[in-house]
């Protein structure tokens, strides 16, 4: 699963910045944290294959593929004996053989159940509260109109009010709207000042799609513990920023002041939701801690932040680089069973000695034709034969077929063509029983070569 | 009748009290016009309101009518208010207004006259 993939290189990029935020979070500017979450983003939403495109890897790949198979032949071990499998004497049946991909199946159906849950429930609760925002009243007082018109912004923005919350929000991104509780002190200019440059930047900064993103990438993480601490913190430092943008502007005098109306504003949403408060209550210690601690930035803040930056990124996208070599063996593993048949197929799987003995009946004793995929001792892929090509109509004899003993392997089926030198690999294989031809493995399907 | 209702809700109650029975389409348009409520904004509100039995349904064409008076709902918000604010004593709420600075004089006397016309 790819995704898996993805969520894990995210954790040790979580686990980072975690790391990260412990030990600076108030020696750095703020936005190095929301830059640091927007690279696991990005991380967790781009699949691996994009980057690694482009890596040296893919390069010495195709390298090793085009001078590795040219003097490699193809090997199919004991074909002689398939024949065998098709006599109708045969009885031996082992059911065992045949897998179906039933624990993969369940594993990304539990995958998508608990997707299917995460999506509902964050939607389902942001409609209900979005249903009590929208029928919020409008505000119409001197103060409003003077923001409005001091403050101007590209998008149209609606300030109202309702009494169903207890701290000022904002939402909507195209058509943002200021929320404030009803009980706002209209006559109090500077907090007002405070509270509304705090809404403007969050909406100045999109931060409402930032959740959204944050969200949504949780629902399709949401078995990775990391991205629910990821969900929590980066929720928090897109806050801890914007008090930092808020404490810039107004100048550091005001920032006892402003942490006051944020206490203030705590204490009413205490009061109101008291099941959240020991929930809430780490967040705004570490708010006030913040925005008291604040410092100017520094040259030295500024080159750590794009020094950590680059950093992230570079471990994010060259891990996948060098974890395309594993990707190879156990994702796309060309010799891995499991990528040639869909979920719920019927297959067999076994040696070519165990396909010798393996040939299911129907009740009325028709030969039941399943997809045989052949592994080698190692449990490797050496060929496959699709159900269409054990079709009698569909095998034409069309080359002159001898059994020869290559690299070790007994009666293996030479090819033979028009040339002295042997192709094993780039030509077409047919099976044949003395009389019938019984399979044709194309050469795309001759996975193993020896 | 103790019926709880927001703001939202008292804006769909005020038009019916001051209208009587209205059209949940004629709400749902001076509503738009007033406060800027989409059509479904306001049909979720007068939803609540039916589900707390503030108003009543009349069909054809979803006529709404008040189940109860603005002096009820304001009698309401009265004893909540003296219930959480001055722990359920009526005389506490009627010191505190009269206790405003800019409670100008005539309303002073009104409010006498008042308490006077209830003794």
């Amino acid at each position: 699963m790819i995704i898996l993939k993805m969520s894990l290189s995210a954790a040790f990029l979580i686990m980072t910045i975690m790391v990260i935020r412990i030990l600076a979070l108030h020696k750095l500017p703020k936005r190095t944290f929301l830059a640091l979450w927007g690279v696991v983003l990005c991380r967790l939403v781009i699949p691996v294959s994009f980057p690694s495109r482009f890596s040296v890897y893919t390069f010495a790949d195709i390298l090793n593929d085009t001078f590795g198979k040219t003097n490699a032949p193809f090997a199919f071990p004991n074909a002689t004996t398939l024949p065998v499998a098709w006599s109708i004497h045969d009885m031996a049946s082992p059911d065992s053989a045949v897998m179906s991909s039933s624990s993969v199946s369940l594993v990304t159906a539990v995958w998508i159940i608990g997707m299917l849950a995460c999506i509902l429930f964050f939607l389902m609760t942001h409609l209900c509260r979005l249903r009590d925002y929208k029928a919020a009243l409008p505000i119409d007082n001197e103060f409003v109109k003077k923001w409005l018109h001091e403050h101007p912004i590209k998008r149209k923005v609606a300030i109202r009010q309702s009494d169903k919350i207890s701290a000022p929000l904002t939402y909507g991104i195209f058509r943002p709207v200021v929320l404030l509780p009803k009980e706002t002190d209209w006559t109090d200019g500077k907090r007002l000042c405070y509270i509304f440059t705090h809404e403007y930047v969050h909406i100045r900064r999109f931060d409402i799609l930032s959740k959204y993103l944050l969200a949504a990438s949780l629902c399709v993480h949401w078995f990775n513990p990391f991205v629910w601490v990821m969900f929590v913190l980066a929720n928090r430092d897109i806050e801890l920023s914007c008090d930092e943008t808020v404490v810039r502007t107004f100048g550091e005098t005001m920032k006892s002041e402003y942490a006051l109306t944020l206490i203030e504003l705590e204490e009413k949403k205490i009061k109101l939701t008291p099941l959240v408060n020991n929930f809430s209550k780490y967040a705004i210690e570490e708010r006030i801690n913040a925005i008291m601690k604040m410092k100017r930035t520094t040259i030295f803040g500024t080159a750590m932040t794009f020094t950590l930056v680059l950093v992230t990124i570079l471990i994010a996208f060259v891990t996948p680089a060098a974890a395309i070599e594993t990707d190879v063996s156990n994702e796309y593993d060309i010799y891995n069973p499991e990528i040639y048949y869909e979920e719920g197929e019927a297959v067999f799987i076994g040696t070519a000695e165990e396909q010798d003995e393996y040939s299911p009946y129907d009740e009325d004793g028709n030969t039941i034709l399943v997809k045989r995929i052949i592994i080698d001792e190692q449990g490797e892929v050496t060929a496959v034969v699709p159900v269409e090509n054990q079709l009698s109509e569909n095998i034409t004899p069309d080359m002159t077929t001898t059994f020869i003993a290559v690299n070790g392997y007994e009666n293996v089926y030479k090819v033979s063509g028009n040339s002295p030198l042997p192709y094993y690999v780039f030509q077409q294989i047919n099976i044949y029983a003395p009389s019938v031809w019984v399979a044709v493995i194309p050469v795309e399907l001759q996975i193993k070569n020896k | 009748m103790e019926i709880k209702l927001f703001d939202s809700e008292l804006k769909v109650m005020d038009i019916l009290w001051k209208e009587g029975e209205t059209t949940a389409k004629r709400i749902a348009e001076t509503l738009k016009e007033q406060v800027g409520w989409s059509k479904t904004t306001t049909y979720t509100v007068i939803k609540k309101c039916l589900d707390k039995g503030a108003i009543k349904r009349s069909d054809p064409n979803f006529v709404c009518s008040p189940l109860i008076t603005r002096e009820q709902a304001q009698e309401f918000e009265t004893t909540e208010l003296i219930n959480k604010m001055y722990g359920g004593a009526a005389d506490r709420l009627v010191a505190s207004i009269l206790g405003r600075k800019n409670l100008p004089p005539e309303v002073i006397e009104k409010l006498k006259q008042l308490i006077e016309s209830l003794k």
